[in-house]
């Protein structure tokens, strides 16, 4: 049962780590924390879920319509909480982006219900028993995506230019900007792709769970803003690390312990890695090269 | 200066404005005649893991209300809800009540549906001496601190699930059982107390107790220590669409253990099977509630409904709440009650009278007598076929 609940966790682990990489994307590249991007991924999922269940579309299709829906909705939270917000307020852009949640959500309920949506299953007749554990048909999907988007998400950022100049943006954008970097188009660009990991991460989420609920938004948010805390902001390993650390503690939180321990027991940790490492585990001590 | 001037100016628009409102007389229609609206205040709410039974309980009594004004009212006054919410928090609970009966006077009120709610609640109205009376609080000792003036339709489940429990377990040759609650809410934590009660008196080994929190998304972590401990029957002590939750992701794990609901399962049962789906055919639950019941009064009352609403089943809380407003308008019938002015203070105790007096009353959910404030309900098996709870009727 061991192995089950570890494999649990690490998946679980797995849908946590692209909210937080889109959350870490901002960071490195505006020095801000989007608040709005739980509510991206929700919005994603809800209607991700939604052209599946009415539409019949394969899964691959609502989930490229779910990054697709993240993507513009991450931007057009760019326009409104981040791109005529003064540098000089940056408690301001954390405010309206903090509002701009709200209004996801608000207009979720109104439009939707607030009740929790279903989202069908995948490949339900597959499921590979590899001994110690058992993988469903969904897992693996959610597996595959996850690790594809991260690693694909890796080699943008390490191999392509528009990928440099994220990080060259993420390193200083001052710098970058007098070097001849489109730094505006950057960032759009930062927030575009944030955006595309929380619609992934919220379908794949509403995959794991088998249904979506329009109040997650602030929690994925809260989870993303752990991780990165716990990683380190901006630091890509670190975040992926700490994002699969906290699925594996809270899934054997509740199997071995309770389930109203599980979110004390990673704020506890969260705590004393802010104690003894401000940084994070990963942080800016890294290294440039760890940074986005 | 300038901004003392406008300020000045807004607090005198707005100290007009609220005396002219309170001129009109404001909330109120109760103005004293015998004619004025009869107000019922109904506590609804919109979060919480009892949220859907509250939107079923809101419809039932609106279904209610419109039914009796459609037919003149009561003795001549129409009938009107007051609807708050108290979004499944004490604190705005126990806000709401005293609101309800000195601002708005109301003449009685109906809900909250579910038992932490209605302890606060009935309470709260019991001190102020209005009659409440809740569509489906069902934990023990619920009407504890509320009586004479607080009163429940749903049988605690321990009285009434108990035998239907045990006479599923003997039926069905259980032996190894799981319990999943949520331990930090009040009301799953009793149904998981029951579960212990019912699954100690009958032999039943416990060979696993899991937790979770009402909402969560996720229950694989769950699911899977249950499945280690290969019990027979998982029991859910969880609201209706955390237990849908539940039981899709112990389908989709494979598991074939049975499902087990107490009466509060069956009062949401739409809301179930709509989060679990195809997951949640063949579950078992204890039922106080048939909504094809073939006792007349009962069955041409559901009949309308459901050609009102367009629904095959009317849900529990929808039959009691129905059922809730219709009592009280038959109190206030019987004892002359008026809606405004000095009268609501006495209004409130006759209808308080009148409801303790219930006797074989013939509603939409069948029979119901009033004993100590408590419902007594049939005690039936239900089971999910074709997507619904129906009664188990072969199940005697």
């Amino acid at each position: 049962m061991l192995a089950q609940q570890l494999f649990n966790g690490l998946l679980l682990g797995a849908t946590f780590c692209l909210v937080a990489l889109g959350f870490n994307l901002v960071v490195g590249a505006m020095d801000r924390l989007n608040f709005a991007l739980g509510e991206t991924a929700m919005l994603s999922a809800v209607l991700g879920a939604l052209i599946m269940t009415e539409t019949r579309v394969p899964f691959l299709v609502s989930f490229a319509a779910a990054t697709l829906i993240g993507g513009g909705v991450a931007v057009a939270v760019y326009y409104v909480s981040f791109r005529f917000v003064s540098a000089d307020f940056p408690t301001a852009s954390i405010l309206s982006s903090l509002g701009c949640g709200l209004v996801l959500t608000a207009a979720v309920t109104k439009a939707f219900g607030s009740h929790q949506r279903s989202v069908p299953d995948v490949l339900s007749g597959v499921r590979l028993d590899l001994g110690a554990f058992t993988v469903s048909g969904a897992q693996l999907v959610i597996l595959l995506l996850a690790t594809l988007l991260t690693a694909g998400l890796y080699v943008f950022l390490e191999r392509t230019p528009w990928g440099t100049a994220i990080r060259a943006v993420s390193d200083d954008a001052t710098m970058s900007g007098l070097l001849g970097v489109p730094v505006q188009r950057v960032i759009l660009l930062t927030f575009a792709l944030s955006g595309v990991l929380a619609g992934a991460a919220g379908l794949l989420t509403g995959l794991a769970y088998h249904s979506i609920s329009p109040f997650d938004g602030f929690t994925t948010t809260l989870t993303a803003l752990m991780i990165i805390v716990l990683g380190g902001l901006g630091s890509v390993t670190g975040g992926v690390l700490a994002a699969l650390l906290i699925g594996l503690i809270q899934t054997l939180t509740v199997a071995y312990l309770s389930a109203t321990l599980r979110d004390l027991i990673v704020f506890i940790l969260v705590g004393i890695v802010l104690l003894v490492r401000p940084q994070g585990l990963f942080g800016r001590n890294a290294g440039v090269l760890e940074r986005v | 200066m300038i901004r003392t001037g406008t300020a000045g100016r807004v607090a005198v628009g707005l100290t007009a404005a609220s005396l002219a409102l309170a001129a009109c007389g404001g909330e109120g229609s109760g103005s004293g005649d015998g004619s004025a609206t009869l107000k019922i205040g109904l506590v609804t709410s919109s979060a919480g893991p009892f949220a859907s039974n509250a939107k079923t309980m809101e419809a039932g009594a609106e279904y209610a209300v419109k039914l009796l004004n459609e037919a003149g009212g009561v003795k001549g006054a129409k009938l009107e809800l007051v609807k708050v919410d108290s979004q499944n928090k004490p604190a705005t609970t126990a806000t709401l009540i005293p609101q309800l009966a000195a601002k708005q006077k109301v003449l009685a009120i109906v809900g909250p549906v579910d038992s932490a709610g209605c302890e606060v609640a009935c309470s709260t109205a019991n001190k102020l001496k209005v009659p409440i009376v809740s569509p489906g609080a069902a934990r023990p000792g619920v009407l504890k601190n509320s009586r004479p003036y607080g009163f429940t339709i749903a049988q605690p489940d321990a009285d009434n699930s108990t035998p239907v429990l045990t006479k599923i377990i003997q039926s069905r040759k259980l032996k190894r059982a799981a319990i999943i609650s949520d331990e930090a809410n009040a009301t799953t934590k009793a149904q998981a107390d029951l579960f212990r009660s019912v699954f100690a008196s009958a032999g039943v080994q416990v060979v696993k107790s899991v937790t979770f929190k009402s909402g969560d998304s996720s229950f694989a972590s769950q699911v899977t220590s249950v499945a280690g401990a290969k019990p027979d029957v998982l029991a859910l002590a969880a609201g209706p669409d955390d237990a849908g939750r539940i039981a899709r992701e112990a389908r989709s794990q494979r598991q074939t253990f049975a499902l087990l609901g107490t009466g509060s399962l069956q009062s949401g049962g739409a809301a179930y099977v709509a989060a679990g789906g195809e997951a949640t055919e063949g579950t078992l639950a204890a039922a106080q509630y048939d909504p094809h019941s073939e006792t007349p009064a009962a069955k041409a009352l559901l009949e309308k409904a459901q050609a009102a609403t367009g629904q095959t089943d009317i849900s529990l809380n929808f039959a009691y709440a129905f059922d809730a407003v219709h009592m009280i308008a038959k109190a206030v019938e019987e004892k002359g009650v008026k809606g405004g002015g000095d009268d609501v203070a006495k209004g409130r105790v006759a209808i308080q009278e009148s409801l303790n007096a219930v006797q074989n009353y013939q509603g939409m959910a069948d029979a119901t007598t009033f004993k100590d404030g408590i419902a007594q309900r049939p005690q039936l098996q239900a089971v999910v076929k074709d997507g619904k709870f129906v009664i188990d009727k072969s199940a005697g």
